[in-house]
Protein backbone atom coordinates (compact mmCIF):
# COMPACT_ATOMS: atom_id res chain seq x y z
CA UNK A 1 0.00 0.00 0.00
CA UNK A 2 1.48 3.35 -1.25
CA UNK A 3 1.53 6.13 0.99
CA UNK A 4 -0.86 7.94 -1.79
CA UNK A 5 -3.19 5.11 -0.72
CA UNK A 6 -3.11 6.00 2.77
CA UNK A 7 -3.64 9.85 2.02
CA UNK A 8 -6.54 8.82 0.15
CA UNK A 9 -8.01 6.87 2.74
CA UNK A 10 -7.35 9.08 5.55
CA UNK A 11 -9.17 12.03 3.22
CA UNK A 12 -12.07 9.79 2.47
CA UNK A 13 -12.81 9.18 6.04
CA UNK A 14 -11.14 12.14 7.91
CA UNK A 15 -12.44 14.67 5.99
CA UNK A 16 -14.83 13.73 3.15
CA UNK A 17 -16.83 11.83 5.84
CA UNK A 18 -17.81 14.82 8.28
CA UNK A 19 -18.04 17.19 4.94
CA UNK A 20 -21.11 15.04 3.84
CA UNK A 21 -22.61 14.66 7.48
CA UNK A 22 -22.42 18.63 7.26
CA UNK A 23 -23.62 19.07 4.01
CA UNK A 24 -26.88 16.48 5.21
CA UNK A 25 -28.01 18.63 7.93
CA UNK A 26 -29.76 22.06 8.76
CA UNK A 27 -31.68 24.18 6.45
CA UNK A 28 -29.95 24.79 2.62
CA UNK A 29 -28.29 27.52 3.33
CA UNK A 30 -26.43 26.22 6.14
CA UNK A 31 -25.48 23.24 3.90
CA UNK A 32 -23.45 25.69 1.71
CA UNK A 33 -20.46 24.72 3.88
CA UNK A 34 -20.48 21.21 3.75
CA UNK A 35 -20.30 21.15 0.09
CA UNK A 36 -17.71 23.23 -0.41
CA UNK A 37 -15.40 21.48 2.09
CA UNK A 38 -16.53 17.79 -0.05
CA UNK A 39 -15.58 19.57 -2.77
CA UNK A 40 -12.31 20.76 -1.73
CA UNK A 41 -11.46 17.48 -0.58
CA UNK A 42 -12.62 15.62 -3.27
CA UNK A 43 -10.24 17.66 -5.56
CA UNK A 44 -7.22 16.30 -3.31
CA UNK A 45 -9.00 12.99 -2.69
CA UNK A 46 -8.96 12.86 -6.87
CA UNK A 47 -5.03 14.05 -6.75
CA UNK A 48 -4.44 11.55 -4.40
CA UNK A 49 -5.99 8.83 -6.19
CA UNK A 50 -4.26 9.37 -9.48
CA UNK A 51 -1.15 8.99 -7.90
CA UNK A 52 -1.36 6.55 -6.40
CA UNK A 53 -2.87 4.63 -9.31
CA UNK A 54 -0.20 5.87 -11.78
CA UNK A 55 -2.65 7.76 -13.88
CA UNK A 56 -1.36 10.67 -14.48
CA UNK A 57 -4.45 11.63 -17.26
CA UNK A 58 -7.40 10.71 -14.21
CA UNK A 59 -5.96 14.63 -13.38
CA UNK A 60 -8.15 15.70 -15.62
CA UNK A 61 -11.10 14.70 -13.50
CA UNK A 62 -10.01 16.69 -10.24
CA UNK A 63 -9.12 20.01 -12.53
CA UNK A 64 -12.12 20.06 -14.17
CA UNK A 65 -13.88 19.43 -10.38
CA UNK A 66 -12.02 22.44 -9.20
CA UNK A 67 -13.46 25.05 -12.01
CA UNK A 68 -17.02 22.73 -11.96
CA UNK A 69 -17.46 23.60 -8.15
CA UNK A 70 -16.24 26.83 -7.94
CA UNK A 71 -19.06 27.93 -10.50
CA UNK A 72 -21.82 25.25 -9.07
CA UNK A 73 -20.93 27.10 -5.06
CA UNK A 74 -21.73 30.84 -6.77
CA UNK A 75 -24.80 29.59 -8.42
CA UNK A 76 -26.21 27.54 -4.91
CA UNK A 77 -25.54 31.15 -2.96
CA UNK A 78 -27.24 33.12 -5.40
CA UNK A 79 -30.06 30.65 -5.71
CA UNK A 80 -30.68 30.16 -1.83
CA UNK A 81 -29.83 34.03 -0.99
CA UNK A 82 -32.67 34.94 -2.94
CA UNK B 1 13.21 4.64 1.77
CA UNK B 2 15.08 7.39 0.33
CA UNK B 3 14.87 10.91 1.36
CA UNK B 4 12.62 11.85 -1.47
CA UNK B 5 10.06 9.62 0.42
CA UNK B 6 10.40 10.87 3.68
CA UNK B 7 10.03 14.46 2.45
CA UNK B 8 6.49 13.73 0.55
CA UNK B 9 5.50 11.61 3.30
CA UNK B 10 6.19 14.09 5.88
CA UNK B 11 4.61 16.91 3.59
CA UNK B 12 1.31 14.55 3.07
CA UNK B 13 1.03 13.56 6.59
CA UNK B 14 0.90 17.16 6.95
CA UNK B 15 -1.81 17.67 5.08
CA UNK B 16 -4.20 14.87 5.85
CA UNK B 17 -3.49 16.43 9.64
CA UNK B 18 -4.78 19.68 8.65
CA UNK B 19 -7.48 18.00 6.63
CA UNK B 20 -8.44 15.67 9.89
CA UNK B 21 -8.78 19.04 11.92
CA UNK B 22 -10.13 20.86 9.80
CA UNK B 23 -12.98 18.32 9.64
CA UNK B 24 -12.98 17.91 13.50
CA UNK B 25 -13.29 22.23 13.81
CA UNK B 26 -16.24 21.81 11.18
CA UNK B 27 -17.80 19.35 13.16
CA UNK B 28 -17.32 21.26 16.16
CA UNK B 29 -18.23 24.39 15.36
CA UNK B 30 -21.87 25.82 15.68
CA UNK B 31 -24.01 25.85 12.16
CA UNK B 32 -23.41 29.01 10.35
CA UNK B 33 -20.61 31.58 9.63
CA UNK B 34 -18.60 30.43 12.38
CA UNK B 35 -18.17 26.77 10.12
CA UNK B 36 -17.03 28.87 7.23
CA UNK B 37 -13.40 29.39 9.49
CA UNK B 38 -12.62 25.68 8.52
CA UNK B 39 -13.05 25.95 4.88
CA UNK B 40 -9.06 27.98 4.20
CA UNK B 41 -7.05 25.60 5.91
CA UNK B 42 -7.93 22.73 3.45
CA UNK B 43 -7.78 25.17 0.02
CA UNK B 44 -5.01 27.40 1.50
CA UNK B 45 -2.75 24.94 3.35
CA UNK B 46 -3.59 21.37 2.84
CA UNK B 47 -3.95 21.53 -1.05
CA UNK B 48 -0.37 23.10 -1.66
CA UNK B 49 1.32 20.71 1.05
CA UNK B 50 -0.71 18.07 -1.51
CA UNK B 51 0.97 20.04 -4.80
CA UNK B 52 4.36 20.22 -2.66
CA UNK B 53 4.69 16.09 -1.79
CA UNK B 54 3.28 15.29 -5.54
CA UNK B 55 6.16 17.01 -7.19
CA UNK B 56 8.69 15.96 -4.63
CA UNK B 57 7.61 12.33 -4.87
CA UNK B 58 7.39 12.77 -8.64
CA UNK B 59 9.81 15.15 -9.96
CA UNK B 60 9.36 18.20 -12.44
CA UNK B 61 7.40 17.46 -15.39
CA UNK B 62 3.57 17.58 -17.50
CA UNK B 63 1.56 15.93 -14.46
CA UNK B 64 3.14 17.90 -11.36
CA UNK B 65 2.60 20.96 -13.17
CA UNK B 66 -1.11 20.22 -13.57
CA UNK B 67 -1.38 19.18 -9.93
CA UNK B 68 0.26 22.61 -9.01
CA UNK B 69 -2.26 24.00 -11.61
CA UNK B 70 -5.07 22.35 -9.43
CA UNK B 71 -3.65 22.84 -6.41
CA UNK B 72 -3.53 26.77 -7.39
CA UNK B 73 -7.11 27.40 -8.40
CA UNK B 74 -8.25 25.62 -5.57
CA UNK B 75 -6.23 28.26 -3.48
CA UNK B 76 -7.49 30.84 -5.43
CA UNK B 77 -11.08 29.61 -5.40
CA UNK B 78 -11.49 29.57 -1.88
CA UNK B 79 -11.73 32.60 -0.45
CA UNK B 80 -14.12 34.16 -3.19
CA UNK B 81 -16.64 30.83 -2.46
CA UNK B 82 -16.27 31.40 1.90
CA UNK B 83 -17.05 35.30 1.11
CA UNK B 84 -20.11 34.48 -1.19
CA UNK B 85 -21.12 31.63 1.38
CA UNK B 86 -20.90 34.01 4.46
CA UNK B 87 -22.74 36.40 2.36
CA UNK B 88 -25.78 34.21 2.20
CA UNK B 89 -25.10 32.71 5.42
CA UNK B 90 -25.75 36.41 6.91
CA UNK B 91 -28.91 37.38 4.46
CA UNK B 92 -30.39 34.36 5.83
CA UNK B 93 -29.80 35.03 9.35
CA UNK B 94 -30.55 38.91 8.72
CA UNK B 95 -27.59 40.48 9.40
CA UNK B 96 -26.77 42.72 6.51
CA UNK B 97 -27.24 45.84 6.58
CA UNK B 98 -30.86 47.34 5.01
CA UNK B 99 -29.16 48.96 1.64
CA UNK B 100 -27.44 45.84 0.75
CA UNK B 101 -29.32 43.10 1.53
CA UNK B 102 -31.30 43.34 -1.51
CA UNK B 103 -27.98 43.09 -3.78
Amino acid sequence: MTMWLVFAGVLAVGGLGPALWVGARHAGVYRLVGMQSTSAVTVLLLVALSAAFGQSSYLIVPLALVLLAYAGTLVYTRLLSE
Amino acid sequence: MSARDVAAAVLLGLAALVVVLSAVGLLAAPRGLARLHYLAPVTSIAGPLTGAAYVVDQGWGISPALVLLIVGLLAITGPPLSAAIARATAAAEDLLPEETSSS
